[in-house]
């Protein structure tokens, strides 16, 4: 591939992987205003990366840093060890897929994905194939001669997406590209968008708002929130383990319960939430008696009715309950909290919906608490 | 089942009235003015000026046509009036190539400043339209007579050894021109800039190309529109345009405008020749508008 060469000359991590873009110690100021709070990041070679965070919390700003249209107030980013800072947007071996794909209205598709190849100064004879390659690997074939107002969003998406990848980026950022499209287009392109970064073997780095794109599609994710990263790490730690309340609170659902540690020994501890509400978790290091914690209970991760004796078990009444299809959520009053929202499977076993008021009783299992200190 | 409604629209009165204010001005302000000179460019002169209404081919045949001081020759081409007009249609491109050169920068200036100031810049632009036209232009050939304050300048730090020699030439009409249409330039383009999606030249540098191309390939075919309408405004009154080549041109950089009007002027004129001189400037107008707007359809379907 493009990469092969570089490769070999480059400063490799220590398990022996390739960092294709560093982040060191950078801020962002836009007047006083600080957008990004000292962000320290590697992005590993050929990793589908994503920046998620809720919207203002500067992820566009860090790709927008990379691609060069914002420069960087403190800093420095380097790209396969390499400084680049002081390279112009046109400079870059970096190509951007824009939230609005911003395809040039008055070019066809076709010209459109020859532009960079254009730009770079490519040999028309060469140029031709790559176009039409790139095109066949999005089914764009048949639309290459139309304008982009005459192709459909997930059409124009794909087109923006290959017209980004044609001059072969050492890195290809995406800023939402898959926002303006509705959830079934969404849902399809997710798939898409995962099978060409595989087979391109490109370093994405992806911007998005939404989680379950996070999820579904990246190697790893960096949460944001107000300019400050504030967790990285593959899907499923994210999701199991939040570091915090904010990335708890971002990713997915949770129950967030203002607990005392009671006792603890060498396994396990005790938390007291009420007077007889008591739960039994892991023994965070560092905590000691009487001390204040959070705890995070997923709302999928508990259990409604039979309690064996591995678990821990409450009474609560049924508030309220939302039919939603593949589960069901209720809203269960518990002693102490006002309520705990909970997410009923509607799965291999038929289940009845539960009227409000009805006592049942929940089990948590201990692997599916997390203790935060408070 | 959903009610049945009859293809062919009611007639609604009230449609009818508020339609007619529009109706009457063009009808008073344009079909009967330029009637009325289609009509008159056919009628017979009057010695007075004025017409006397008979048919007749006569201002047509003066226009085209020398048949010698008696009338009686037989009839070759009369150059005079064409190269006038041939004078007017290069005096107003080299106008309008003036305004485009800098024109454009201003309005892409102005357009790409903070939106706040933006009115501010405008407001600049169009400060010296205030002032009336003829005065503006009485002011120039103030400053540009061999000896105004230009001139007086330079000769008196010897960069000059004599007068530039501007008034009374091309350059001075072109000046003129220049300087009463420059906003018909500024406006439009700064318009189709403003409204310009500056991601495109963010895509543009993305995908590798320098300043110049983008400029070139990314932002000047889409603002395109904003330039012809430009292009457009300054063309058409600097064509017909008779204040900046009488005052700054002399008799020997007489253009179409000034020819009309001198038809109309006192009682020296020639009603029908003049109205003939309108009608075909007004044609020639009208078919390279024509011409402009197919070629912009042309381009909406490719």
């Amino acid at each position: 591939m493009v990469l092969s060469g570089i490769r070999e000359q480059l400063g490799k991590l220590d398990n022996n992987q390739l960092v294709a873009i560093e982040f060191q110690k950078v801020v962002k100021k836009f007047g006083s205003f600080t957008a990004i709070h000292n962000a320290n990041l590697k992005i590993h070679d050929n990793e589908f990366f994503t920046l998620l965070g809720p919207s203002g919390c500067g992820k566009t700003t860090l790709l927008r840093m990379v691609a060069g249209f914002e420069n960087v107030t403190e800093g420095n980013i380097f790209l396969f060890g390499k400084e680049f800072m002081h390279l112009p947007p046109n400079k870059r071996s970096v190509n951007t897929v824009f939230q609005q794909y911003a395809l040039f209205p008055h070019m066809t598709v076709f010209e459109n994905v020859a532009f960079g190849l254009k730009m770079r100064g490519w040999a028309k004879d060469d140029i031709q194939p790559t176009v039409w390659k790139m095109l066949d690997l999005v089914r764009l074939r048949p639309f290459a001669e139309r304008k982009p107002n005459q192709l459909s969003g997930g059409q124009q998406q794909r087109a923006a997406l290959v017209r980004a990848i044609a001059p072969q980026p050492k890195v290809l950022l995406l800023d939402e590209p898959l926002s303006a499209l509705d959830l079934k287009l969404r849902q399809a392109m997710r798939l898409e968008l995962k099978q060409l970064q595989q087979e391109t073997g490109i370093t994405f780095v992806f911007v998005t708002h939404d989680q379950e794109e996070a999820l579904a599609m990246s190697d790893r994710i960096a949460v944001m929130s107000e300019g400050v990263i504030q967790q990285i790490g593959k899907a499923q730690e994210i999701y199991e383990s939040p570091k915090n309340e904010i990335v708890a609170n971002f990713i997915g659902e949770t129950n967030i319960l203002q607990a005392t540690l009671l006792e603890l020994n060498d396994e396990e501890a005790k938390y007291q939430i009420a007077e007889d509400f008591i739960i039994t978790g892991d023994c965070v290091s560092g905590l000691v008696k009487n001390q204040e914690v959070k705890i995070l209970l997923r709302p999928e991760k508990i259990r409604i009715g039979t309690s064996d004796n591995q678990v821990d078990s409450i009474q609560g009444t049924i508030q309220q309950s939302m039919y939603l299809g593949t589960d069901t959520e209720y809203q269960i009053r518990v002693p102490g909290e006002k309520a705990l929202k909970v997410r009923d499977q509607n799965g291999f076993e038929r289940r009845e919906l539960l009227p409000a008021g009805s006592e049942v009783s929940l089990s948590f299992s201990k692997d599916s608490i997390r203790i935060l200190r408070s | 089942m959903e009610p049945v409604y009859h293809q062919k629209r009611a007639f609604d009165p009230l449609r009818t009235w508020l339609l007619l204010p529009s109706w009457v001005v063009i009808g008073v302000f344009l079909l009967i003015p330029v009637g009325l000179m289609l009509l008159i460019s056919f009628m017979t002169k009057e010695f007075r000026g004025g017409v006397i209404w008979e048919l007749s081919l006569a201002a047509y045949d003066q226009f085209l046509f020398d048949r010698g001081l008696f009338g009686d020759d037989p009839p070759t081409i009369q150059w005079t009036y064409i190269v006038i007009f041939l004078r007017s249609i290069v005096q107003a491109t080299i106008a309008t190539i003036f305004c485009l050169i800098i024109g454009f920068p201003t309005a892409y200036f102005i357009a790409t400043r903070d939106p706040k100031n933006r009115t501010f810049w405008i407001f600049l632009v169009t400060v010296p339209y205030w002032v009336n036209l003829l005065i503006r232009t009485v002011s120039l050939k103030f400053l540009i007579r061999d000896n105004g304050p230009i001139n007086e300048f330079l000769l008196s730090f010897g960069l000059l050894s004599e007068p530039l020699g501007l008034i009374n030439t091309n350059i001075a009409v072109q000046l003129g021109l220049f300087y009463s249409y420059l906003p018909f330039m500024v406006l439009p383009i700064y318009a189709s800039v403003e409204r310009f999606n500056f991601t495109y030249s963010e895509a543009a540098a993305d995908l590798y190309a320098d300043k110049w191309s983008t400029l070139r390939r990314i932002v000047f075919p889409n603002v395109v529109p904003g330039i012809a309408a430009g292009c457009i405004l300054v063309f058409i009154p600097s064509l017909g345009a008779f204040i900046a080549p009488d005052l700054l041109g002399g008799a020997k950089n007489f253009m179409i405008g000034s020819l009309i009007e001198e038809q109309f002027k006192g009682n020296a004129g020639n009603w029908p020749f003049g109205a003939a001189a309108s009608m075909i400037l007004l044609t020639m107008v009208l078919i390279a508008l024509l011409l402009y707007t197919r070629q912009q359809a042309k381009g909406e379907v490719r």
